[in-house]
């Protein structure tokens, strides 16, 4: 008796489930746009628009060491930002950025031509008064370290003009040029060093929040910015790009 | 917009380290001036900071670079130094006629 039951039953499932269609995607979702980049010390964030696609499920991201490619998938991510920390400082690395939805259809690479080179930076270093501290008051970006002011490895350096206490930073020895590049809250405020505007003296006045351009006599740029000064002392934050003639210094939208 | 720096007495003027031909911009006495770095055009100064302001009164002129003045009578302004020549420069420049304003540019005016 059960069995001639569950005959007609499995017959109705059967004609239900048998009627069902399903609608094949093949559309690819939106192709993610807005791709910026954030320069880092080994490190690069990227990030962009979130796709509004409502079958979205992810976001592939590639990466190539020429803008033409090819382009190689480094992660997969549901948030629209992704953090490289697989680089090297003073490489040049090319980013670009899909989505894939629900059914695995990925769009086109993003069309943004996207880059960034991750330098070194520094955080809280200190310099002394050349006039009281002469060893102590230099800095090298390239070996992160406080050097004597007239060594040949100082790329800067601190001098006060003890009678007014002022202070000035000042380039070190050798054909290295430094500029002041104005107020600014953060050290990431510098994103670029200038070609231009370069100061013929070599000297500007250390002032507590201004940022500092610095090109180093074997062309390459850095930045620094003035944190606190005290009796004898400046206390700073720096980066230093070591890919030589690069001017690119910090977080920016690296479009062409 | 382009004046000769002389033409302004009293908030800032032009001195020379003639051995050197290095240029200054000097503040009056008691106003201010702060280098604002080398700027494409005097529009990208669209504030006045509060902060950051020199204390020699003095700073080097440089070719691009904009300047901030800030004239003891509480007015904000800012110039961009076009060309330096062997006596002269040529600079842009814009004054905040609102006391107190720090505003210096034709922007959005957000507040």
């Amino acid at each position: 008796m059960k069995r001639k039951m569950l005959i007609p039953i499995l017959i109705i499932l059967l004609l239900i489930t048998g009627c069902r269609y399903y609608i094949i995607d093949n559309d690819p979702p939106q192709i993610p746009t807005g791709i910026t980049s954030i320069t880092g010390d080994r490190r690069v964030t990227i990030y962009w628009n979130p796709v509004s696609d409502k079958d979205f499920f992810e976001y592939n991201v590639y990466r190539s060491y020429d803008i033409e490619g090819p382009y190689a998938n480094i992660a997969s991510v549901r948030s629209a930002f992704f953090v490289d920390h697989s680089v090297y400082n003073g490489v040049t690395y090319f980013y670009a950025v899909t989505s894939i939805d629900d059914d695995g259809n990925e769009s086109d690479l993003s069309r943004e031509d996207v880059f960034d080179t991750p330098r070194p930076a520094g955080y809280g270093a200190v310099i002394w008064d050349r006039m009281i501290y002469p060893y102590d008051a230099g800095f090298n970006l390239a070996i992160e370290e406080v050097v004597p002011y007239n060594s040949y490895d100082c790329h800067f350096y601190l001098e006060s003009d003890i009678q007014i206490y002022i202070y000035y930073l000042k380039t070190g020895y050798g054909d290295n040029d430094i500029q002041d590049f104005g107020y600014i809250d953060s050290i990431d405020d510098i994103d670029y060093a200038p070609l231009d505007g370069w100061s013929q003296t070599g000297e500007v006045e250390a002032i507590t929040g201004h940022g500092y351009i610095i090109w180093t006599k074997d062309n390459h740029f850095a930045k620094i910015r003035i944190n606190s000064i005290y009796d004898d002392y400046i206390i700073f934050d720096w980066a230093y790009q070591i890919d030589t003639g690069n001017r690119e210094l910090s977080m920016s939208a690296n479009h062409f | 917009m382009r004046k000769i720096l002389s033409a302004i007495p009293l908030i800032l003027y032009l001195e020379s380290d003639r051995q050197d031909h290095i240029y200054y911009l000097k503040a009056g006495n008691d106003d201010d001036i702060h280098d604002f770095g080398y700027i494409d055009s005097i529009d990208n100064i669209d504030y006045a900071p509060l902060n950051g302001w020199s204390q020699t009164g003095k700073v080097e002129a440089i070719a691009g670079h904009g300047y901030i003045i800030w004239t003891k009578d509480n007015h904000f302004a800012k110039i961009r130094i076009n060309s330096i020549y062997d006596n002269h420069i040529i600079f842009d420049w814009a004054y905040q006629s609102e006391k107190g304003n720090s505003e210096l540019s034709v922007s959005a005016n957000h507040f």
